[in-house]
């Protein structure tokens, strides 16, 4: 029998003689006291029970595990402060943008077929609008999963049913222009950013008019182009039948390198039968060549007699006479033009800018190398006067009325910002316009004050090709005694507010699945009408996902994963533009474009080139704490330093 | 009466041992993950530490361009005493008081010395017409010499960059540089030091290299920078063509800033003797440069601070880049940012340099 055994025995017997020396100590005082000990008491202070312990270890572990669970919130902590300076970064990024537009995005010559139709740039640029395109580094959280996130007092719910945008931070790291070549993408955590703008959008001005994208420049001198074609009759102007004969034949309306002096001649001599059109009204006066400085007023020279006899225009007046300056007296008080003093017509800036270009053309070598050297001389003299007297003329326009838009603004000028100030009539409702192959509707544009000539967009080439079908250019007006840009307004007033919060949506499995976020209707670069823009600008500012985007058509590549779409490429493939080059069908192309404008194919959204799917299942709900807010102020204008 | 003497039976030893060795393993185990717990934390607090005094770091120099030239320092002004391009040259000194250079800071838009006057539909050639006539470097005229020679003075003196950022936006930069300038020689190209076969202007009618620029569209066109790099470039001081040479002539020289120790940095953090190295203004569209915590110890991150300032599309450009890189790791973490910092025509006003 062990002694641990026997003490056992001894124990359950209730012989407290037997009982350890530690229990007898314990119970000493009754036992010698001689009164009767319970032994079941005894039994039950003979140590801690099964339950004591437990409870003891619960609590201990209550302890331990606070202390533990303490951990993690250091490390929340750690992780709040490290979204946060992403957070400061993204927001300062934002409103560089804000404050200092990208001339990319507030200044490209964008000009749509209708009122209403695919013009991004001029639908009223808020804050949303210039931070969420390919080039400023904000793109939508796909709807469904934004609907996933709670906030504290559902907030992101809530700018969501007032629709706005839930935005994440550009896989790429701003700079895109710089570095866009690299691929780069943002640390996780910056990854997990989500924000939207509190408060509701604001009324700015438009960049431009939605339809016509002025100002037009061009050089002073200049031959005539072919918008001046079109444009001088839909105008107006006088003298159309001789401005026609300016324009050379074989459509061209530049002389060709080499032309001759008998070629030069006849163009300088329509210019000067353009100047001199009893239509024209520009009052004449004869001054001798050898006019220098800056003497005001700067007549236009005659041509020295000397060399108009060595022009192949026998029997006719060589001399163009020399119109007076538009502040001229004459101008002053001779009705109809009285305004002439101040402003002068947008025909005379032109023939006059045509007649300096032809003098210019002169004194190449070909026409030169044809004449004396007295004439060569006399030439360049007439062509230097001629030239100065362009630029007055013009000088004199620019800096008048912005809102004449019958003649084409100066590149020689050097100006900062040349734009009309432009807003929509929101005060009334829409409707009634005249859009281009579609039942849209939009607003009316007022502006500071009506504008005097309302030509019709450049047509036919480049990035300005849009159609000229829209008939009265009245019908793109509004009242514009509602005009507001400049009137006072508070600070607070154009107060709005970004929040922050970091959610791991990325974890998603169908966050590079999902179809990008809904589009806004002004993004598109296809009608109501279904008729789509045929101009290259319009879909730079289509989907802001565009550059990350999978391929609808391509299928999987080598990897199996998603073919991603060329940056910044996809949207010139023939269906956008109908080239003759192309050797897809134009109708499988409109699909792929149709189809990359809504991404539908998902994007790559972590930016590593590769189709992913997160762990977390699409049922789950996610929660995302809030990082931080930031009050900005949303300015009217599109702002920049020194433009 | 002998009181029997117990011990533990084996089975309460063997228990005790396993209960001790539980709570032991769990207390290391605790411990161990709490040891981690803290550095976890005390490396992330440095490294948010040291992204926060990074990012105030790189604000701090977009507005002051005190890398680019301290003013507290003469010997940190590399940049005003070059034979050229100097960016931080004062603009008056040793000038005379018709100084061109002083054009643009005091002439409106209907000054007529502020008209460009030159072929605009094609960069070179004559065969459209002898424009240098109307303007050029050195004419008689004043009026026809003067925006000729302030672009020329300007880029001469503050380099390309300074040239343009000092210019209106619109401007166009080019010039004819002598008489009878019907040559193409003559036209002060400015040269796209990338490219050798483009032009910084770009305004070649539909068919020119680079941007073409449509006759007619807005004037953000009419300089058109197809590479950032190319505005570090004086165009009328030898131009290399090879990217390695793109940031030579102006800021070749690495510049360095110390921060005396215990001196506390701009964020109130009170790191000690750091050494910014930011890099010049183009480096090709690299950045690179280091920021240093040199007392610091060596397991921790190290933190680079770089700046770039660019001018594309006319618009103004600052853009920072902090970047700490884990030594053990290698694991990098980046935060670029543009934002809205002092232009250099605003740094030299810090420094009065305009007066």
């Amino acid at each position: 029998m062990s002694r641990g055994k026997s003490g056992n025995a001894a124990c359950e017997a209730g012989d407290p003689l037997l009982m350890q020396p530690r229990i007898v100590s314990q119970n000493l005082a009754p036992i010698m006291s001689g009164r009767r000990v319970d032994p079941q008491r005894l039994l039950r202070n003979t140590g801690f029970t099964l339950f004591e312990v437990s409870i003891s270890l619960v609590l201990v572990s209550f302890g331990v595990i606070s202390v533990l669970m303490l951990m993690p919130f250091g490390i929340k902590a750690q992780q709040l402060a490290r979204s946060q300076i992403y957070a400061s970064a993204k927001v300062m990024e934002i409103m560089d943008q804000v404050q200092q537009g990208t001339r990319e995005f507030t200044a490209c010559q964008v000009e749509s077929a209708g009122m209403c139709a695919v013009n991004n740039c001029a639908h009223a640029p808020d804050i949303e609008q210039k931070t969420c395109n390919p080039w400023n580094g904000s793109l939508a959280v796909p709807l469904a999963i934004a609907r996933r996130l709670d906030s504290d007092g559902d907030e992101i719910q809530q700018v969501l049913d007032q629709g706005g945008y839930l935005f994440y931070a550009d896989p790429q790291p701003q700079g895109r222009s710089v570095v866009h070549t690299q691929r780069e993408a943002l640390p996780n955590e910056a990854q997990r950013l989500v924000y939207a703008l509190i408060g509701y959008p604001q009324q700015n001005a438009l960049n431009t008019h939605p339809i016509m994208a002025w100002p037009y420049y061009d050089f002073w001198p200049s031959p005539p182009d072919e918008w001046e074609d079109q444009q001088w009759q839909a105008m107006g102007f006088p003298a159309v039948a001789v401005r026609r004969r300016i324009t050379m034949a074989g459509g061209t309306t530049e002389l060709p390198d080499g032309a001759d002096l008998a070629l030069c001649a006849e163009y300088l001599q329509r210019c000067i039968d353009l100047v001199r059109d009893p239509a024209m009204r520009i009052t004449c006066t004869d001054v001798s060549v050898g006019i220098g400085g800056l003497a005001d007023p700067l007549p236009l020279p005659s041509l020295p007699g000397a060399l108009g006899a060595s022009l192949p225009m026998a029997g006719q007046p060589a001399l163009p006479p020399a119109p007076l300056p538009p502040w001229s007296d004459v101008y002053r008080t001779t009705p109809p033009d009285s305004e002439e003093s101040v402003f002068p017509k947008p025909w005379r800036v032109l023939a006059i800018r045509y007649l300096a270009h032809a003098a210019a053309r002169l004194t190449a070598p070909g026409p030169m190398s044809e004449l004396t050297a007295t004439q060569q001389q006399a030439a360049k003299d007439y062509a230097a006067h001629c030239h100065e007297a362009a630029l007055e003329w013009v000088m004199r326009y620019a800096s008048t009325n912005p809102y004449d838009w019958g003649c084409k603004r100066p590149l020689n000028r050097q100006t900062s910002w040349d734009n009309p100030l432009l807003q929509y009539d929101i005060t009334r409702p829409t409707g009634g316009l005249i859009t281009y192959g579609s039942t849209d509707r939009s607003w009316r544009v007022i502006a500071g004050l009506p504008a005097d000539r309302n030509p019709n967009t450049y047509v036919g080439s480049g990035t300005g090709a849009m159609a000229m079908s829209l008939g009265d250019p009245r019908t793109r007006w509004g009242d514009h005694t509602r005009f507001n840009l400049t009137q006072p307004f508070h600070a607070a007033e154009r107060c709005r507010q970004i929040v922050f919060w970091a959610a791991d949506w990325k974890s998603y499995e169908d966050f590079e699945e999902l179809p990008s976020a809904p589009i806004d209707a002004s993004r598109s670069y296809f009608g109501a009408g279904g008729a789509y823009a045929n101009y290259w600008h319009a879909p730079r500012f289509g989907n802001p996902e565009s550059y990350i985007a999978f391929d609808p058509i391509t299928g999987l590549n080598a990897g199996g994963h998603p073919t991603l779409t060329y940056p910044f490429d996809w949207h010139f493939y023939p269906g956008d533009v109908p080239a003759p080059q192309s050797d897809i069908p134009i109708d499988q192309d409109n699909q792929r474009s149709r189809q990359l404008f809504f991404n539908s194919k998902g994007a790559d959204r972590n930016n590593n080139g590769l189709f992913d799917r997160g762990p977390v299942p699409r049922s789950v709900r996610m929660r995302a704490t809030t990082v931080a807010r930031f009050n900005v102020y949303d300015p009217r204008l599109s702002l920049g330093l020194r433009y | 009466m002998s009181i029997p003497r117990h011990a533990f039976t084996l089975i309460e030893l063997m228990i005790s041992v396993s209960l001790s060795l539980i709570i032991v393993l769990t207390a290391m185990a605790g411990f161990r993950v709490t040891a981690q717990t803290i550095t976890m934390v005390n490396r992330l607090a440095v490294e948010n530490q040291l992204l926060r005094a990074g990012v105030f770091a790189g604000i701090e120099e977009l507005d002051f361009w005190t890398a680019y030239d301290d003013p507290q320092d003469r010997s940190a002004q590399p940049l005003r005493t070059r034979p050229y391009s100097n960016p931080f040259r004062p603009l008056r000194e040793g000038d005379v008081v018709n100084d061109p250079d002083a054009l643009f800071l005091n002439v409106g838009q209907h000054d007529p010395r502020a008209w460009w006057r030159g072929q605009g539909l094609f960069t070179k050639g004559d065969s459209r017409g002898d424009y240098s006539q109307f303007a050029r470097t050195g004419h008689a005229l004043d009026w026809r010499r003067a925006l000729p020679e302030a672009i020329d003075r300007f880029d001469r003196r503050l380099g390309l960059y300074g040239m343009v950022d000092y210019l209106p936006g619109n401007l166009i930069y080019a010039f004819y540089t002598g008489e009878n300038g019907v040559n193409s020689d003559e036209f002060a190209r400015l040269t796209n030091p990338t490219d050798a076969a483009t032009d910084l202007l770009t305004y070649a009618n539909n068919s020119g290299a680079g941007y073409w620029w449509e006759k007619g569209a807005r004037p953000k066109d009419i300089c058109t920078m197809t590479c950032v790099g190319a505005i570090t470039f004086s165009a009328k001081e030898g131009v290399v063509n090879t990217p390695a040479d793109v940031n030579r002539h102006i800021y070749q020289e690495e510049g360095e800033r110390f921060l005396a120790p215990g001196e506390v940095a701009n964020s109130g953090v009170a790191y000690v003797n750091q050494k910014f190295t930011f890099t010049r203004m183009f480096n090709d569209c690299t950045i690179s440069g280091s920021v240093a915590l040199d007392n610091g110890p060596s397991h921790w991150p190290t933190m680079r601070t770089t700046v770039l300032h660019y001018i594309h599309y006319t618009r103004q450009n600052h853009v920072a880049a902090v970047t700490i890189t884990s030594p053990l790791t290698g694991e990098s973490q980046l935060v670029r940012f543009s934002a809205t910092g002092s232009t250099l025509r605003g740094a030299r006003q810090q420094r009065g340099l305009d007066q």
